[in-house]
C-alpha cells in the first residue's frame, strides 16, 4: 500500500523553513502513531515548540557573557551597522580590444 | 481582548473556546462564537437564536455535518497530545520554562516567534506554547464597530452576534490571504479557502440571515433605556 505524503509534507515544508525530508520522515517514525498526518503534526507541533525555547535561550545568553546572534532581526541590525562594501567600478573594454 | 468588550462578551469567548476543543478544533472561528452564545443560556441572544431554530445541541450537530462534509476540520488530536506522541510533556515545559523565564518574557518570545514578518512570512505559524488560533478577529471588529454605529460603550453578546453575521456578509480583508495566514489556516487543518463557517452553520440549521439580524436590531433597540 502507497501512503500519500504529498499534502502533508507540502503542508510541512510550507510551515518552516527547509527541513529535509528524510529528517521530518525520521521523526514522524519515532512518533508512536501510525497515521503520518498525526506523525507530521506532531512535528509541526515541535518546531513551534522549539522556535520559543530556542529563542528563550538565546536571550539569556547575553546576561552569561556568551554573544549568539539567536535574534535574525538583531543580525541584520549588526550586519547593517557594518562599514558599506565599497562597489567596485564596473571596467569598460574599449572596443577597439575586443574586435580582436 | 479589549476594554470595550463586557465581561460576557468575555465568557462567551472562553465558552467559544472550550467548544472548539470539545469539537477536536484547533482554532477559534466564528462559528464556535455562535456555539459559546448559545451555551450561556443566560443571554437574550441565546433567546434570539433558540426562536428561530438554534439550540446548542442542533447546532454542534450541524456543526458534525459540516465536519463531514469537510466545511470544517473533523476532530484532531490537540497539541499536548500530538507532542505526547514524541514523549514531551508539554504542560511541564509550560510550567517549567514560565518558572526560569517569567510569564512576560515567555509571552514575549511566544509574541515574536509567530508574528508575521516582512512578506508575511513568519517564523512558525503557531505554537503549542499558545491558546488555539483565534480566527474571530474581523467578527470582533465588526461588533465593536457596531457598537459605536449603535452608541453602546461596550460591545455585549447581541453585539456580538451582530458582529458575526456582518462578518458573514463582509469578505475577509486580503492580508488574509498572505503566506502566514495560509501557513496559520494549514497548521489548524483548514482549507486555504476557509472565511468562517458561520454562514453554513446557520444555513444547515435554516436560519435566515436577514431574518436574525432584524430580530437582534430590534432586541438591541427594546434594550435600550
Amino acid at each position: 500500500m502507497a501512503i500519500d505524503f504529498t499534502g502533508s509534507q507540502c503542508r510541512l515544508t510550507f510551515m518552516g523553513e527547509a527541513t529535509a525530508s528524510s529528517e521530518v520522515t525520521q521523526v514522524a517514525a519515532a512518533t508512536s502513531s501510525q497515521d503520518p498526518e498525526v506523525g507530521l503534526a506532531a512535528v509541526a507541533a515541535l518546531r513551534g515548540l522549539v522556535e520559543v525555547l530556542e529563542a528563550l535561550q538565546g536571550g539569556e545568553r547575553p546576561r552569561q557573557g556568551l554573544v549568539l546572534a539567536a535574534d535574525r532581526g538583531q543580525a541584520r541590525r549588526d550586519q547593517a551597522g557594518r562599514a558599506p562594501q565599497v562597489r567596485r567600478p564596473t571596467l569598460w573594454v574599449p572596443e577597439v580590444l575586443t574586435d580582436g | 481582548m479589549g476594554d470595550r468588550f463586557s465581561g460576557q462578551v468575555g465568557r462567551v469567548i472562553d465558552l467559544a473556546r472550550d467548544e472548539a476543543e470539545r469539537l477536536g478544533h484547533r482554532y477559534v472561528g466564528p462559528e464556535h462564537l455562535v456555539l459559546g452564545l448559545l451555551r450561556d443560556g443566560s443571554s437574550r441572544t441565546a433567546g434570539v437564536l433558540r426562536a428561530h431554530g438554534a439550540d446548542l445541541a442542533a447546532s454542534r450537530a450541524a456543526l458534525g455535518r459540516l465536519a463531514e462534509a469537510g466545511v470544517v476540520p473533523g476532530p484532531q488530536p490537540s497539541d499536548a497530545e500530538l507532542l505526547g506522541t514524541l514523549g514531551i510533556d508539554l504542560d511541564a515545559i509550560r510550567r517549567g520554562i514560565v518558572r526560569v523565564f517569567g510569564v512576560q518574557a515567555v509571552k514575549h518570545v511566544i509574541g515574536e516567534a509567530v508574528r508575521a514578518r516582512r512578506g508575511g512570512v513568519g517564523r512558525v505559524p503557531r505554537t503549542p506554547l499558545q491558546g488555539p488560533a483565534m480566527l474571530t478577529t474581523q467578527a470582533t471588529w465588526l461588533a465593536s464597530r457596531q457598537a459605536e454605529a449603535l452608541g453602546h460603550d461596550a460591545v455585549n453578546p447581541e453585539l456580538l452576534l451582530l458582529g458575526v453575521l456582518e462578518d458573514v456578509r463582509t469578505p475577509w480583508p486580503r492580508c488574509m490571504n498572505n503566506p502566514w495566514v495560509r501557513q496559520l489556516l494549514a497548521s489548524v487543518g483548514l482549507p486555504e479557502s476557509y472565511r468562517g463557517a458561520t454562514g453554513p452553520l446557520l444555513e444547515t440549521l435554516g436560519i435566515d440571515l436577514k431574518e436574525l439580524n432584524a430580530a437582534l436590531m430590534a432586541e438591541l433597540r427594546a434594550g435600550v433605556p
